[in-house]
């Protein structure tokens, strides 16, 4: 029998249950507290892109510094927030004190944000800036939701496809990893963007100066990336899979969010990539 | 009517107050004696008794000691202000009173219990340009542009309502400034109604507003007694003005939501519409409880709320047991715990317990 669809119109084109504009959600249980942007035209359709704070977890910057640009390409944004008093090393996937686990919290996050708003169940656009990018590549690894993009800008350090180094410098047992494995096949199956400053090379308090890290990684974001990016295609090409990172240099970048968004074209770059 | 050279000289001696700022009074031509003040005009007036309003505010911000014999640049408008004065224009130029430190001519009808007399002053007359036109504030207030429709969705407005006057409003507007520049925002300040004055506007900027503008930028020297569909339009005006580069609006509605216009534009207007969030300045717990039922009733969900109640940790006490509304700045939280208070969107339907449900 044929439907009559102007009567009876597909679940995705209708629009999300969530009222469009900025919104924000308190956890009510093992959930983070997170902040959203559903764009006027957005459906049930739409893609949902994550983005992930840095340790100053400056989540709604990002659900706002992405808004104009989710208007423009008809994507949702999550901006979740992983509390310092909550998980104090959400970017190295450390339980909090209470227990809190970081990977569980984004994904019943995401799993409450998709129930409230009707959006389905879908594998996910993840971009982490700085700490949270941190948090992006390692939830990639590891976390139990499939990652369909990932987009990584500035990550202080780097989880090495190394199958030596306890994680989370590399991917053997650790105690941070428990129970879960590192998993660098499905990394690698992965469209994976890095983008770093091209002027993003100061040494500041935040940067891990870790011996470890120095030696292997590099001494700034800048030559850590490149490290990575050159570990990650190596390790691709060792497996015979095909190299699917790609390095971004941005020219005149530093390491500043609001400036890279506004400035370096950041949000454009990591939009694209995730949405296209 | 005054000599050109005469006026000029008047003007230049005269106290000009910050309700005027935006006109141009090197149109001003003549005085005249004999008009009919309507709200917006500007007059030159001559204190000849001093109440309540020793000083006036300059459109500089300072505020001037005033003396008896002084002549100042006001604008006519009406004031509603129950913790000060109730006033209306006057018909004619005869004495009247300087009803608001920003510069306010107009006639006082009441008072509260704690205010002195208001200060006494004498119109001289209203400016008129060389074609004999009133000079009105009207006249220089941003017009506003037409709004494009593919344009991206204009910044979030967080909007600020209270139970009354001195419920802590404005302070919580300057919280939420401080709160967002700490993450890393650009917040835009705007005072949407209320009675011509700096004194809230340099407050959003000390706590850090991108830009902070009211009423005043658009027009108009009071918004009391405006017919709402006028008034809406002129707070369409100013959001119209807000720099593409602010990233969130905080705005604020004067007094209380008892107020005729501010519950009317809360009830009916595309303020509504504008209104992201919203939150709630108390004195007390039974009033923000209050508050809170009153707004649901019309359909509208608050966000948070805070204002003077939360001074006292008791009386915060008080409100949290009977309503799950969230209080903010009680504390010292983190920004971003406060931040995710802000943003609970105006217009859904409501699933918080009130009182009632409790």
């Amino acid at each position: 029998m044929l439907r009559n669809v102007e009567q009876t119109p597909l679940l995705e084109s209708q629009p999300t249950a969530c009222s469009p504009g900025l919104l924000a959600h308190r956890a009510e249980g093992a959930e983070l507290d997170y902040f959203a942007y559903v764009p006027r035209c957005a459906t049930r359709s739409s893609p949902l892109v994550v983005t992930v704070h840095g340790i100053e977890r400056l989540a709604l910057q990002h659900a706002i510094r992405f808004s104009s640009l989710a208007e423009q390409m008809g994507f949702i944004v999550l901006a979740p927030v992983f509390s310092k008093a909550r998980m104090p090393r959400y970017q190295r996937l450390e339980r909090g004190r209470s227990g809190d686990c970081p990977i569980t919290a984004l994904e019943l996050t995401i799993d409450r944000f998709q129930r409230v708003s009707g959006l389905p169940a879908a594998p996910l656009r993840l971009f982490g800036y700085s700490g949270g990018a941190q948090f992006a590549l390692r939830y990639a690894l590891v976390g139990a939701l499939p990652v369909c993009k990932l987009a990584l800008a500035a990550p202080g350090w780097f989880t090495m496809p190394d199958p030596e180094q306890a994680f989370p410098y590399g991917l053997a047992a650790s105690p941070t990893l428990g129970e879960r494995r590192a998993d660098i096949v499905r990394l690698l199956s992965i469209p994976v963007l890095l983008a770093v400053g091209e002027e993003d090379t100061r040494r500041d308090r935040s940067l891990n100066r870790d011996a470890l890290v120095e030696s292997e990684q590099g001494k700034t974001r800048l030559e850590r990336a490149h490290r990575w990016f050159d570990a990650m295609n190596g390790a691709a090409s060792a497996r015979g899979l095909p190299q699917k990172t790609e390095l971004k240099l941005l020219p005149g970048a530093g390491h500043d969010f609001n400036d890279n968004m506004q400035t370096h074209g950041l949000g454009e770059i990591v939009a694209s990539w995730l949405i296209n | 009517m005054q000599a050109a050279s005469n006026l000029s000289q008047l003007i230049q001696s005269a106290y000009r107050s910050f309700a005027t700022r935006i006109a141009d009074l090197s149109l001003a031509a003549t005085l005249d004696p004999d008009a009919r003040p309507a709200p917006g005009d500007l007059c030159i007036a001559r204190v000849s008794r001093l109440g309540q309003h020793r000083h006036i505010e300059l459109v500089t911000g300072r505020r001037a000691p005033l003396a008896v014999g002084d002549h100042v640049i006001l604008a006519f408008g009406n004031r509603y202000a129950s913790d000060q004065f109730e006033a209306i224009v006057p018909p004619t130029l005869d004495a009247c009173h300087l009803v608001a430190g920003g510069g306010i001519a107009s006639m006082a009808l009441s008072r509260h219990t704690r205010m002195k007399a208001p200060t006494d002053i004498e119109p001289l007359g209203i400016l008129r340009d060389a074609n004999g036109a009133v000079l009105n504030l009207s006249r220089w207030g941003w017009p506003g542009v037409a709004t494009p429709t593919n344009t991206p969705a204009p910044p979030h407005m967080i909007l600020v309502v209270g139970t009354s006057m001195n419920a802590g409003k404005t302070t919580l507007c300057a919280n939420v400034i401080r709160t967002m520049r700490a993450s890393g925002l650009r917040p835009s300040a705007l005072k949407l109604t209320g009675t011509g004055s700096g004194g809230d506007l340099w407050h959003f900027l000390d706590a850090g507003a991108y830009e902070a503008m009211d009423f005043g930028n658009v027009g108009l020297a009071s918004t009391a007694g405006m017919d709402v569909r006028a008034l809406d339009a002129a707070i369409g005006r100013l959001c119209a003005a807000v720099s593409p580069m602010a990233d969130v609006i905080v705005a604020e509605l004067a007094d209380g939501i008892l107020q005729r216009e501010t519950s009317q534009l809360l009830q009916s207007s595309n303020l509504r519409s504008r209104a992201g969030s919203i939150l709630f300045a108390a004195s007390d717990p039974l009033g923000a409880i209050a508050g809170v039922e009153l707004l649901a009733s019309w359909g509208l969900d608050v966000s948070a709320v805070s204002g003077l109640m939360t001074a006292s940790p008791l009386a915060t006490r008080e409100f949290s047991a009977f309503c799950s509304t969230p209080v903010v700045f009680a504390d010292d939280a983190d920004p971003q715990q406060i931040a995710a208070n802000l943003f609970a969107p105006a217009l859904a339907k409501s699933g918080k317990k009130h009182a009632s449900q409790r």
